[in-house]
């Protein structure tokens, strides 16, 4: 989540940071409602999200400069590595939300869960992800061929 | 790209790209100082308090020890003020503490932290406003009764010298005159520190639709 809501290695771990911060300051006030996985969603959406600071870390960054310096060092086949490099810099280029609803679809959560942690019907959440689909499928074929 | 083809790579670039925390380092992690925009309005608000305390309470102290306690009021003015401002910090504080719901849903976090957020600008602005006439009445309560002399040939000594309703009258309306551009002034501050935050917030909300 950290790579998809901050640019720099510096950001990140600010971002991981305050999300630790957050998630101690939050746990008292578990109540076990929902999962805990759910709950912990939500801290670290709400805290990526809704914070200043993220105002920069937003910015749409060149597409090797988005991509986590780490995701360098993957001994991955080339082309997966480029699909992953394809795939970070089309998502820079998505909404905090809509990065959000790619981050729980790519966690292979279920719709009812995403309901459960973003506060959004299932319904609008199903017709946000196909949206979401067709533009990245856009911004990839930008990135690729250029047009 | 298709983005169901990714979910297994998502998963395998995981515990690349997760940071490498052991238990010591989440620790240390929690002594630091948040640095989320919520805390550092808290810190603000607590240096806020701190400051006008001592150097309202200062000035208090200073006025009952001094001119052999002539000016006895304006102790009490000040000290009237300390617990104003004590209800205002109350308020502001409770504001800030009810802002964030970080176990909520997303979209119900938002829409607090928006409210909250209104609130507290609205608070900040209407307080923040009547403050100057306030001090205002207080200056001519103190120059008229405690320094009706004034310093002859002056404006202020002309002024002072009316019988009291007018003097107060002409006090009140130089008093709204300064206020109005104090309100506009106000206004415009407290849209520069908070509005861009509020707007990118309501944009996000927007953006989750479902309204």
């Amino acid at each position: 989540m950290c790579a998809l809501y901050a640019s720099t290695a510096a950001d990140r771990e600010d971002l991981f940071q305050e999300i630790v911060i957050q998630l101690w300051k939050a746990f008292p006030k578990f109540r076990g409602d929902a999962k805990f996985s759910t709950w912990l969603y939500r801290v670290a959406l709400n805290t990526a999200i809704s914070d200043l600071r993220k105002q920069n870390r937003t910015v749409e960054l060149s597409f090797p400069e988005f991509i986590p310096r780490e995701m360098t060092d993957i001994n991955e086949s080339s082309e997966k590595e480029e699909q992953l490099r394809q795939m970070y810099a089309a998502i820079s280029r998505l909404s905090e939300i809509d990065r959000a609803v790619v981050m729980l679809y790519l966690e292979d959560k279920s719709y009812e869960e995403m309901e459960e942690i973003l506060g959004v019907n299932q319904n609008n959440l199903r017709v946000k992800m196909n949206r979401i689909k067709e533009k990245l499928r856009q911004l990839t074929k930008t990135e690729v061929y250029g047009t | 790209m298709e983005l169901d083809h990714l979910k297994e790579t998502w998963r395998n670039q995981d515990s690349i790209l997760a940071p490498d925390t052991n238990e010591e380092q989440l620790l240390a992690m929690l002594t630091r100082q948040s640095r989320s925009p919520l805390e550092k309005m808290k810190r603000n608000l607590l240096m806020e308090l701190i400051f006008i305390l001592t150097g309202f309470g200062t000035v208090a102290a200073y006025y009952f020890i001094s001119f052999g306690g002539k000016f006895n009021e304006v102790s009490w003015v000040y000290i009237m003020m300390v617990i104003l401002f004590s209800f205002y910090y109350y308020r502001k504080n409770k504001l800030l503490n009810e802002m964030q719901c970080a176990g909520c849903h997303v979209k119900s976090n938002l829409q607090r932290q928006i409210s909250m957020l209104e609130k507290y600008v609205k608070n900040y602005l209407v307080l923040g406003t009547l403050l100057i006439p306030v001090i205002l009445l207080f200056l001519w309560f103190l120059f008229y009764v405690k320094l009706p002399a004034g310093s002859p040939g002056s404006v202020w000594h002309k002024i002072l010298t009316y019988p009291w309703w007018q003097s107060l009258l002409i006090w009140l309306g130089g008093s709204i005159a300064f206020t109005v551009p104090v309100y506009f002034l106000n206004k415009w501050y407290v849209h520069w520190l908070y509005g861009k935050h509020i707007r990118r917030l309501r944009r996000i909300l927007n953006e989750m639709g479902d309204e």
